[in-house]
């Protein structure tokens, strides 16, 4: 019995701990369907203009390929030759070498300082919550596209940090699905050392 | 509970209890604070495994951290050992639940146990999973069957 009231005491304590954080925390958790402005040029591919956040993985993986996903009324009238929300390696070159397009690394403070694509900046969803904008937000241009990455393979930071930028009214992203060590391995600009802005900065 | 009270009888498996606390509470504790650190990508890796609504999924993210921190700390430092252990035991159980459920329904669902780092088990919920939650949960059970052993704040009259 001693033994039962502990473990609830421990539980009550544990509790209280969070819904502590909870009020200092300034962002609430939405979970929302990812809607995608659909970005002009760029090679063919499928179009994906929404993909449910969080629901199926594998309808939000389409690659480049010419898979076609769940479409919501509105965005019907979008061009077919233009890229979704996952893009292939080379559709993410493509993007980089027309310059101007901001890339994000959503992994890791310290795989970003091992090696990032060069003229990326550091931003994930726990740069979010503590109380202010992260400082890289200020800097993204929202009229343009941002390209997002993780680790590839079954990392789910990218997908997560572009609901995050939702609720800050961007409204054009793309997943480099395949993630920093397939473009690393491609043999596309590289960089290392920290992000030239600092996402905690100010907060 | 039929626990042998018998101070002597229990000091064998007292020495190989000591190592289980440190390691089981250890990475209690270090799941907790990675956790914690990032609320949100918590957030979003519960509601991955579609298992609750939204507003519990919230709940869960933001407590689950702490309880994780608390009872890990407290099975290291050995106060109130087999009560902490016994919550790490129905955390782990409630864990192994969800992952049983994730498999069972094929799902492809990033684990967050440690936050950003995985650990043993890299990618997606599979077996490795399972495999280790049951470990953690048998380390749990032996913790609450022999007691605090060595090296505990708790003493024989509060164990």
């Amino acid at each position: 019995m001693q033994l039962v009231n502990r473990m609830l005491l421990i539980v009550a304590v544990g509790f209280a701990l969070g819904v502590g954080q909870s009020m200092r925390h300034h962002y609430l958790f939405k979970d929302q369907p990812i809607r995608t402005e659909v970005a002009p040029g760029g090679g063919g591919g499928g179009v994906v203009v929404a993909a449910p956040a969080g629901v199926e993985p594998d309808v939000a993986r389409g690659g480049g390929g010419p898979g076609v996903v769940p479409v919501t009324p509105g965005a019907l009238a979008a061009p077919a030759a233009a890229l979704g929300l996952d893009i292939t390696i080379p559709q993410a070159f493509s993007l980089y070498q027309q310059g101007g397009i901001m890339f994000l690394d959503a992994r890791r403070k310290d795989e970003f300082e091992a090696g990032h694509v060069d003229g990326a900046l550091l931003l994930s969803t726990e740069h979010f919550g503590r109380g202010g904008v992260p400082a890289t937000v200020g800097v993204l241009d929202k009229t343009q596209p941002v390209v997002v990455y993780c680790g590839g393979g079954a990392c789910d930071a990218s997908k997560n940090l572009v609901i995050m930028l939702q609720n800050f009214g961007f409204t054009r992203f793309h997943i480099m699905t395949d993630g920093f060590p397939a473009w690393q391995q491609a043999g596309h600009p590289v960089a290392s050392g920290p992000s030239p802005i600092d996402p905690e900065e100010g907060m | 509970m039929a626990i042998a009270h018998d101070a002597a009888a229990k000091r064998p498996m007292g020495w190989l209890v000591f190592p289980l606390r440190l390691v089981l509470g250890g990475l209690f504790v270090f799941a907790g604070v990675m956790k914690v650190q990032d609320t949100q990508n918590f957030a979003f890796a519960i509601n991955g495994f579609k298992l609750m609504p939204q507003h519990l999924v919230v709940l869960a993210a933001f407590v689950l951290p702490w309880l994780e921190m608390v009872a890990g700390a407290m099975l290291v430092l050995g106060l109130w050992t087999r009560a902490s252990a016994g919550v790490i035991g129905l955390m782990t159980l409630g864990f192994l639940g969800g992952i049983i459920s994730v498999i069972v329904r094929g799902m492809d669902v990033k684990c967050s146990c440690f936050g950003k780092f995985e650990f043993p088990c890299a990618g997606a919920i599979g077996y490795c999973h399972l495999v280790r939650n049951t470990v953690m949960i048998a380390m749990a059970g032996a913790i609450v069957l022999w007691g605090p052993g060595p090296l505990a704040i708790d003493r024989e009259s509060t164990k």
